[in-house]
């Protein structure tokens, strides 16, 4: 009798990534737009081409008119964490379902980075995390990760053209 | 300095650290009508998961080379890739990708966590070093207009001398 037996090890499926490993990360020289979005305020940073300046833009609810400024050294460690988010760790499938059923992605920002390249845009969904200061939660095309990202950052960026300016004006 | 090698012509990818030998994996590259584009790139973009909105497909894994989007990434169709790397490389070329480098999933995700972002890929096939009569045949039937006949030089030719994969366009010169 024959025995057909298929090339496939259920135990290396969907194996998850090693902590550490970037789960998303692109050339920050590349980068040409960068909007960053909560419920209370929409950041976005813009450049026509790689090489220019970013333009800072800041619309907080409440403020009719949005604030505008050129990025400077702050806005730079800015960009240096959002294009290199390294995984911390996995959660299980039943701890992810966990987490958004307790808090919806209509709770979470929107991240969106788009770079000079015919891809798509990185779009996420970020919330920080808890109990760590240095962490966030992140969740894209269906998968959630806990990522390194110093809540300073998300600070900096709420903070405004105060915090990301370069002191000369657009 | 680590780098990444594609041989288009062998189906193979080696990575190397310092010139030595760490990985080697089967793969499949693009096939005729989207060849996997040569020469020396870096990679610029990670990300995993990923899924292809112009494809509808996923694309795990994915380490992007080129501007046009070619990646190195996981294969997910339902036959083995080693399976789907012999049709291609003995049967027709119609087993390739769009010009992705696609790997089996174990080999996908350890060259993922292998590789930095910047890390070089070198992407090549001694195919550009063609046999001198084959590029002749090419000419000819490109002058004349033959084209009928050129699947059956091409099928002939084959064994000794894979297809360009810039096609009979790439020749015509």
């Amino acid at each position: 009798m024959g025995l057909l037996v298929l090339p496939f090890n259920p135990a290396q499926a969907g194996q998850p990534l090693k902590p550490g490993t970037e789960v998303f990360a692109v050339a920050p020289e590349k980068v040409v737009e960068i909007s960053y979005r909560t419920a209370n305020f929409w950041f976005l940073a813009h450049r026509w081409q790689v090489g220019q300046h970013f333009t800072l833009i800041f619309l907080k609810k409440g403020k009719p008119l949005p604030e505008r400024c050129l990025a400077g050294r702050g806005f730079q460690k800015v960009l240096g964490q959002l294009t290199s988010l390294k995984l911390r760790q996995t959660p299980t499938p039943e701890q992810a379902k966990e987490l958004l059923r307790l808090h919806p992605l209509s709770t979470w920002a929107e991240l969106v980075i788009r770079d000079n390249s015919a891809l798509e845009p990185f779009q996420a969904w970020v919330r920080p995390v808890a109990d760590s200061s240095e962490e966030v939660w992140l969740h894209f095309h269906d998968a959630t990760y806990r990522v390194a990202l110093d809540h300073q950052v998300l600070d900096l960026i709420s903070r405004g053209c105060q915090a990301l300016a370069s002191g000369r004006s657009s | 300095m680590k780098r990444i090698e594609v041989s288009l012509e062998e189906q193979m990818v080696r990575a190397y650290e310092d010139d030595k030998l760490v990985y080697e994996f089967i793969c499949v590259s693009g096939d005729d009508d989207h060849p996997t584009d040569q020469g020396s790139f870096k990679i610029f973009r990670k990300q995993h998961p990923y899924r292809s909105k112009t494809y509808d497909v996923p694309m795990d894994y994915a380490m992007f080379f080129t501007e046009d989007g070619k990646a190195l990434h996981q294969y997910h169709g339902p036959a083995p890739l080693s399976l789907v790397r012999t049709l291609k490389t003995e049967l027709t070329e119609w087993f390739g990708s769009h010009g992705c480098v696609r790997l089996e999933e174990d080999a996908a995700r350890t060259l993922y966590e292998w590789a930095p972002m910047g890390t070089r890929v070198k992407v090549s096939s001694r195919q550009s070093i063609l046999n001198p009569g084959f590029t002749l045949n090419m000419k000819r039937l490109d002058i004349y207009g033959y084209g009928n006949l050129f699947s059956q030089d091409f099928n002939f030719t084959s064994g000794a001398c894979r297809p360009n994969p810039y096609g009979a366009a790439g020749l015509a010169v």
